[in-house]
């Protein structure tokens, strides 16, 4: 289970981010940006984050998973789609030459502590 | 307060990647991430290419399992710096990560290393999505597991760059349509080479054999023409 590496990464991040600052303070909600090609299943991640959340500051922070879809542009007709379905072709003209847009994301974008 | 990150949350294996693959580079080894599910025959195809190639090629191996060194002690016999990883220390993973890697080469003497091979944890999921340092993905998909493999796991077919499909011996017993297995790896992953054989009775073993060569020499050639 993936979830559990990349569940310690996003507090590893979240405390860096506090160090730099300089920021003392209780974590309540972690915003993540996870895109469906990161094979990064949300359920499991909470379960993982359940788990090793325990200990302060992170002990009272909710989880909010902000799934990003697939997306991809055609480079022979240049049309914008949805790959939700995973394939990887174009719906418009077939062609297999495709770029993907969004779906790979994985980070962490902001976090609020009091 | 909110605190804006926007930090990738996988950045701490990519830049640990992108130092595993300068010391590759640097060295002029070639570095294969090999990926399947478990059973699929990854350790065999290793044996046997080590077994045909080991006079013309200097290996090496990193075995990358849960529990035990089986595998390891597998490639041991080949007289070959062998180095095997389990990730029970590091809460039983079940993938290998770039700092697993970096960890293993600590131990793993590269010097007149030619090709390296690093044998993923028998998986489909995990391992395609954390960057090794590696010049090419591997996956490895055996006939018996069905013709749906890479629709069901496309993360790990798209970021491949060479599908062995193993056990073709087996075709005879059983109702994998190939054909189909073909569509649907174009369906994710169109410019994927795919290469049939079976480690076992040896058909097809020379086309795998010939692409590796090739890749070797691409990667030598590349280093030598850069390096001027």
């Amino acid at each position: 289970m993936h979830e559990m590496a990349v569940a310690e990464n996003i507090i590893k991040v979240i405390e860096e981010k506090l160090a730099e600052q300089d920021q003392k303070g209780t974590v309540t909600k972690i915003n993540l940006k996870i895109g469906k090609l990161t094979c990064v299943e949300p359920e499991a991640l909470r379960l993982s984050f359940e788990v090793i959340l325990k200990e302060p500051p992170f002990q009272n922070a909710s989880l909010i998973i902000d799934s990003i879809p697939i997306t991809g542009k055609c480079k022979d007709c240049h049309k914008n789609f949805s790959l939700d379905d995973l394939e990887f072709s174009c719906p418009f003209c077939g062609s297999f030459k495709i770029e993907i847009i969004t779906g790979k994301e994985l980070f962490v974008e902001s976090f609020e502590i009091e | 307060m909110k605190i804006q990150v926007l930090t990738d949350v996988l950045k701490a294996n990519q830049t640990i990647a992108l130092e595993n693959k300068k010391i590759f580079d640097k060295n002029q080894i070639l570095v294969l991430n090999f990926m399947s599910s478990p059973g699929a025959g990854k350790t065999l195809i290793l044996e046997k290419t080590i077994e045909k190639l080991k006079k013309d090629f200097n290996f090496a191996v990193i075995e990358g399992d849960v529990a035990t060194s089986n595998d390891a002690e597998r490639l041991a016999k080949y007289d070959i710096p062998v180095v095997q990883i389990t990730t029970e220390s590091f809460g039983g993973a079940c993938h290998l990560d770039a700092n697993m890697v970096k960890k293993a080469m600590e131990t793993l003497d590269l010097s007149g290393v030619q090709i390296l091979f690093i044998e993923n944890i028998g998986n489909l999921i995990c391992p395609a999505g954390f960057d090794l340092g590696e010049d090419k993905k591997v996956i490895v998909l055996s006939t018996t597991e069905g013709e749906d493999k890479p629709s069901k796991y496309p993360v790990a077919f798209r970021n491949s760059d060479l599908l062995l499909i193993n056990k073709i011996d087996l075709l005879p017993h059983l109702d994998i349509d190939l054909d189909l297995l073909m569509q649907n790896t174009k369906k994710v992953n169109p410019e994927l080479f795919s290469i049939k054989l079976s480690a076992k009775t040896e058909q097809g073993f020379e086309n795998w054999l010939d692409w590796l060569v090739r890749e070797y020499r691409s990667k030598s050639k590349k280093k030598s023409s850069s390096g001027k």
